[in-house]
């Protein structure tokens, strides 16, 4: 069989045909606007859809006033809607991507701190994380919730899409009607699943009256992972199974995640690429119709894989952000141009408050599709990058597609800086693609590549400019230590450089993965192990992220302390002394024999300060201030674009 | 006009600019910009509180460069562009008396570098403490762009009409990175001595006063007192204050409390802090210079501004929170009618609690605000027929509908089953560093006793009384009931936790506090339980107890104090079962089963049950609404919203 044959089969859903069996499924943006799409978004779809996308379908639009769930939600009913959507219709359709738009109420997982109205609930149980009790629907608000469906399908079709969705997934109303964690009502709309699924069943209905003939699709959870009491895979293809032999679907998709198990929803490098399939088969074995898996799907041969089995339709949305041509190059043959999703979430995560524009640590004009990018340089210039991690690969790549004659200098025997070294890291190997995806492109593009060589001063003084991206290092504990106590970097441990011993303190400062992978190595090489902070939790920053809940069940399978809300005051052979930071009070430990400080390194600059003020010098990636990997990229492709 | 404040309202001359009394409205972010601009609701916001008397707006800092993009609704003032909307909001501060003064700010290493994509400038690489990111040193070059983005936007700032500037070297900016040991790690000329650290702000002033000319006034913002170890002292910042008199650039000194990084609760400080907590401040760097100080910090009412005055702790008195609460706090002082004055709780639920979470600002007991443009207490929207309105139950929701369909000329009739209103208000206001919250129901009877509202206490509506007053509409204000705990099983020993606060029931030595809220329920209950010397454990199913706390700036104190107080804090644990002195959880995330023994009395915060039987019973006789918990049990910010959105509709 053809290379990925499975991914180029056509698939004709409704009368329409898809190019091929790919999906880019709808996600937050984040893009500022009055709660309509606007050019920006257009032209990130489009960048999608020229790419070669089968089917787009849009980030879900609300269909109620007062269901404001993120600040730049999309409103189907807001004034000028029929203009704005028919608007994406107009830009899309020379693309022959067959466009979806996806309709959803949030009901308790919304936010009333925008509207200042009560959230909707099926019954009064609040959401876990608000703790906000909604007001409970009665009649009259249930058939409001009808009715805008309705009309959101009605002016979908109008304007001119190929299909509707309706919104059964993680954040959505009527998923709360249907589980059982959520739905405790004792009149027609709870009890028994007939009553549990009349209300969604009530909105197909009405909403297939608006889409005749055009795609009506249902997206659904595939599993609420809450065993206590939530619905599970073979459940939700009963509930699949009962909805398409009352009312025509022509797709389902599934997504997998619950109010208490939000990081299974856009999964992260820590669950199997495949991790939501599962749950998509046993719903496609009840059913008679198309099926979407999706999860964190994004590399061809396993797609294929995928679309193999009884899965008609892969949902590849974090791949494609990534890489737009994603299609394209799979459908060439070129699977090895493929600029790969590393499924870090660090981009194309945007749920903090403080509203970030959805972007991608690989990919840094993801968000900035509607700008034009710099054009070939003026003039071309030798340019000396110093420092071979993502910084200084993805610079010298995009100076030499400007047309710049570019020499990369790297100290050690590898590309990929302190990156390389994560992707040591169990279960991050994927981390790992991204630098050889630069480290080729680069080459295609003629950098030339010195490994083994550091730049030096004498030799950057004969280019006309330099790139200092010559990373960052571990900095020492801050704490006093004890004489013959090891000091290791977070890196060495989890690469296995681990120093013999019984007892180890990790001090995170960080509150990311690592402090776990560290504590992880050591109890694996027999270590006693001490993990401490100075905040009220741990893994603060995973908690901002929405992935914390994972990070907790791993650390809860060590058989190690933790201390929360702490200070070190001595770390030593003898004893460890912490102190609490509010009452002061001392704490005395068993001593150790090894301190990991897991913490922000300190930026490389003694290159950079030696040619400043005497050669063009540009800082980027950890030199200038480390801030990971996706900051890496990105100011490298900032350089890139300036010089 | 009342004699009783001869220094509050007097003109008091800040360099070239004269105000007309001592009160000013201090900058604080509002979230109310749009498209990186100033908004026209965010100067009619500002014209609000000029129109009720304020001498002086200071605004919201505005970004001077565009490595500063701190959260998300800074404004850019180093485009043009911003010009134009200058004027406008001059102008409508300017047409009622009032001054205003642009607050010109880089906020450094304290911000996140997702929304720019940018590296955070500041004096040293550091990595702050709150949003955990990593700065990039400024070298030289970068330090003279940032000097020349400062004249360029002081200018646009002149160009805009406005009267003065202000420098924020405070709580979250580059002056005070570079003016602090605790940031300033340079070795050039830039660092090491407080001259040398001073340079960049004199050097910015330098460049900002050129600008401006000599008829604009210019004054900084700076931080009393860091609170973190190795960083600015009051003592520091007296000297700091003396340099600022000495380079002769500035016309008065502003001073603020604590900052984002260390102690960010002292920088809007909650009902637990005492009222004019940072006046001690003020006062030291107002006996170390002879130019004009400002103090601010929890100033509620304008008698604890005057004693300030007199007492020469300072020159002017910032009211930020009586302002929001109530824009017309001069004006009702200068009517000798300061009992009207709608004052603040400093409960810091929708003023700092919102825009924390980057949403607008509000404020729990004024609902006019963000709006201020459309709607205001002599500006309601007309009604076209007077109506017989009855609102039931005399809750801050019901009291203030009342209120305000009374205000727009409806006839009101409000009836109220017990013999006193304020709902659930008085008892909450009953726990400990709570007793604020009742100034809210003071608040709200002082405006019903000024109304024609009839209100008819102790009184249970009915059907058939509600009809009997041939009402047009009816609003449902019943408020909401305790939840039993379904859990206990009917064991006497469990109660919801607002159960036992009514029935103030015995309790043994042992307690048991399980939050399911995550707010002041839970929290200040444990802290009431704890005074009381009961051994107290508290858990909930949150990776910290009490985190709802957080958005008020109130948890890490109340950590502390339960640290102290000796509380046994739990988080990530479900009750799953009661059975007598034997409570059994369950860990959220490994899944084992902790058992506690020899708990005496277990007590539950948990969700209510809106009282709505009247609206079911009256749906379909007579227009009716619910309003408050009524409709769904929620915060006091939300009903008293939810009566004004209603009453101003009808």
């Amino acid at each position: 069989m053809a290379y990925c044959q499975n991914i180029k089969n056509t698939l004709l859903i409704s009368g329409k045909e898809l190019k091929n069996r790919l999906v880019f499924g709808p996600h937050r943006t984040n893009f500022p606007s009055k709660h309509l799409p606007e050019a920006r978004r257009i032209a990130y779809y489009a960048e999608r859809a020229k790419g070669g996308v089968g089917m787009l379908i849009m980030e879900g639009s609300m269909v109620i006033k007062g269901d404001y769930p993120y600040d730049y939600s999309l409103n189907i009913h807001e004034e000028g809607a029929l203009t704005a959507y028919s608007q994406v219709v107009n830009v899309l359709e020379k693309y022959n991507t067959v466009l979806v738009g996806q309709l959803n109420h949030f009901g308790i997982q919304g936010d009333s701190i925008i509207s200042r109205k009560p959230l909707w609930g099926a019954s009064p149980v609040p959401e876990v994380n608000s703790n906000e009790m909604p007001h409970v629907m009665g009649i009259k608000e249930i058939k409001e919730l009808q009715a805008g469906f309705q009309k959101g399908a009605a002016l979908l079709v109008k304007a001119g899409f190929d299909g509707v969705e309706i919104n059964v997934g993680q954040n959505s109303l009527l998923r709360q009607f249907i589980s059982p964690l959520t739905n405790q009502r004792i009149d027609e709309y709870g009890g028994d699943l007939a009553n549990r699924v009349k209300l969604t069943i009530d909105v197909l209905q009405l909403v297939r009256k608006e889409v005749g003939d055009n795609i009506l699709g249902l997206r659904l959870c595939g599993d609420e992972y809450a065993p206590w009491g939530g619905l599970d895979a073979e459940a939700w293809a009963e509930v699949a199974k009962y909805i398409t032999d009352r009312v025509k679907i022509d797709y389902i998709a599934v997504e997998t995640g619950s109010l208490y198990s939000g990081h299974l929803t856009m999964a992260s490098i820590r669950q199997p690429e495949d991790y939501a399939v599962a749950s998509a088969k046993t719903i496609a074995e009840a059913v008679s119709i198309p099926v979407i898996a999706g999860g964190a799907l994004c590399t061809p041969a396993l797609v294929d894989e995928v679309l193999g089995s009884n899965i008609a339709l892969a949902d590849i949305t974090r791949a494609l952000i990534a890489d737009p041509e994603w299609p394209v190059k799979v459908c060439q043959g070129k699977p090895e141009n493929i600029r790969p999703c590393i499924r870090c979430r660090e981009g194309c995560n945007v749920t903090a408050n403080t509203n970030p524009l959805i972007g991608c640590a690989v990919n840094p004009i993801v968000g900035l599709e509607h700008k034009q990018k710099r054009a070939k340089a003026f003039k071309a210039k030798n340019i000396a990058v110093a420092g071979g991690g993502p910084a200084g690969l993805t610079a010298a790549l995009t100076l030499a597609e400007r047309g710049h004659n570019v020499t990369l200098y790297e100290q050690r025997d590898y590309l990929g800086g302190n990156w390389a070294i994560a992707a040591n890291f169990p279960g991050q190997e994927s981390f790992g693609k991204i630098i050889e995806y630069l480290d080729t492109r680069a080459v295609a593009r003629g950098v030339h590549i010195e490994l083994n060589q550091a730049l030096n001063a004498a030799v950057a003084m004969t280019y006309d400019a330099v790139v200092i991206a010559t990373g960052s290092t571990p900095p020492a504990p801050l704490f006093n230590i004890g004489d013959g106590v090891n000091i290791a970097a977070v890196e060495e441990i989890v690469s296995g450089n681990i120093p013999e011993g019984k007892n180890a303190l990790v001090w995170d400062e960080l509150g990311e993965w690592r402090a776990v992978d560290a504590a992880k190595a050591l109890v694996n090489k027999g270590y006693q192990v001490l993990l401490a902070n100075q905040e009220a939790y741990l893994a603060s920053l995973l908690v901002k992220k929405g992935e914390f809940s994972y990070w907790y069940q791993e650390l809860s399978k060590l058989p190690i302390t933790t201390k929360t809300q702490c200070n070190v005051e001595y770390a030593g052979k003898d004893k460890v002394r912490l102190t609490n930071k509010f009452t002061g009070q001392k704490k005395v430990l068993p001593g150790v024999d090894l301190v990991v400080r897991v913490t922000i390194n300190n930026p490389n600059q003694i290159l950079y300060n030696e040619l400043l003020g005497e050669k063009p010098v540009y800082l980027a990636g950890d030199a200038e201030t480390p801030r990971g990997f996706m900051w890496a990229v990105a100011s490298g492709y900032r350089v890139g674009q300036e010089i | 006009m009342t004699k009783e404040y001869p220094l509050l309202l007097s003109p008091l001359q800040v360099g070239p600019v004269t105000l007309k009394n001592r009160v000013i409205f201090s900058a604080h972010l509002t979230n109310l910009a749009e498209n990186h601009l100033p908004s026209a609701r965010q100067a009619h916001y500002y014209e609000e509180r000029a129109r009720g008397g304020a001498a002086l707006i200071i605004t919201e800092e505005v970004s001077v460069h565009p490595t500063d993009w701190a959260y998300e609704k800074l404004i850019d003032a180093f485009y043009s562009e911003v010009v134009p909307y200058y004027k406008y909001m001059t102008d409508r501060v300017h047409r009622h008396g009032g001054k205003i003064f642009l607050q010109l700010n880089h906020n450094g290493s304290q911000g996140d570098s997702r929304l720019s994509r940018r590296a955070l400038w500041s004096a040293s690489q550091v990595i702050d403490p709150l949003f955990g990111e990593s700065s990039k040193a400024m070298d030289k070059a970068e330090i003279r762009e940032l000097i020349e983005y400062y004249r360029v936007c002081a200018m646009y700032g002149r160009e805009g009409n406005f009267d003065g500037i202000e420098f924020q070297a405070s709580h979250s900016s580059i002056m005070r990175q570079f003016l602090s040991p605790l940031s300033n790690k340079r070795t050039d000329e830039y660092g090491g001595s407080l001259e040398n650290r001073f340079r960049i702000v004199k050097e910015i002033a330098a460049a900002v006063r050129s600008a401006i000319g000599p008829d604009m006034a210019l004054g900084i913002r700076l931080t009393g007192e860091e609170f973190a170890e190795g960083g600015l002292t009051l003592e520091d910042t007296v000297e700091i204050a003396k340099l600022v008199e000495k380079c002769g650039y500035f016309d008065y000194i502003n001073i603020s409390i604590g900052i984002a990084t260390h102690k960010l609760f002292l920088v809007e400080g909650t009902m637990r802090i005492p009222p004019v907590y940072a006046a001690y401040m003020s006062a030291a760097v107002k006996r170390a210079v002879n130019l004009p100080v400002v103090a601010v910090g929890r100033i509620k009412d304008p008698k604890q501004g005057e004693k300030l005055l007199a007492e020469g702790v300072c020159d002017l008195v910032g009211v930020v929170r009586g302002q929001i609460s109530d824009p017309f706090f001069v004006a009702k002082t200068m009517a000798g009618e300061e009992e009207k004055i709608n004052g603040c709780l400093s409960c810091n639920q929708d003023c700092i609690g919102r825009v924390g979470l980057n949403k607008e600002i509000g404020c729990v007991q004024n609902p006019y605000i963000g709006r201020e443009g459309e709607i205001a207490p002599d500006h309601l929207p007309k009604i076209s027929k007077a109506k017989k309105v009855v609102v039931v139950g005399a809750g801050p929701a019901g009291m203030e509908a009342a209120i305000i369909a009374d205000k727009r000329g409806h006839k009101v009739v409000l009836f109220e089953k017990s013999n006193l209103p304020g709902g659930q208000i008085p008892l909450a206001a009953s726990l400990p560093y709570r007793a604020e919250l009742g100034d809210s129901i003071r608040n709200l009877t002082t405006a019903l006793e000024d109304s024609d509202v009839t209100v008819k206490l102790n009184t249970e509506a009915n059907k058939e009384t509600i009809m009997a007053e041939k009402p047009d509409v009816v609003i449902i204000a019943c408020g909401s009931r305790p939840t039993p705990i379904w859990m206990a099983g009917g064991q006497p020993h469990v109660y919801n936790v607002t159960d036992w606060l009514t029935l103030q029931a015995e309790l043994g030595e042992n307690v048991l506090v399980v939050d399911q809220i995550g707010f002041y329920q839970g929290a200040a209950v444990v802290e009431l339980l704890a005074d009381m010397g009961k051994k107290v454990k508290m858990l909930s199913g949150g990776l910290q107890l009490g985190q709802g706390l957080g958005r008020t700036l109130d948890l890490e104190l109340w950590q502390q104090a339960m640290a102290e107080k000796g509380v046994e804090l739990i988080p990530n644990v479900a009750v799953i079962g009661i059975k007598g002195n034997e409570v059994q959880a369950i860990d959220n995330y490994s899944g084992a089963i902790i058992n506690f023994e020899g708990i005496d009395n277990i007590l539950v915060a948990t969700g209510a049950t809106p009282n709505d039987e009247l609206y079911k019973e009256l749906d379909g006789l007579v227009e009716v609404h619910t309003i408050g918990d009524a409709l769904a049990p929620r915060r006091l910010e939300n009903a008293i919203h939810d009566g004004f959105n209603l009453a101003i509709t009808l």
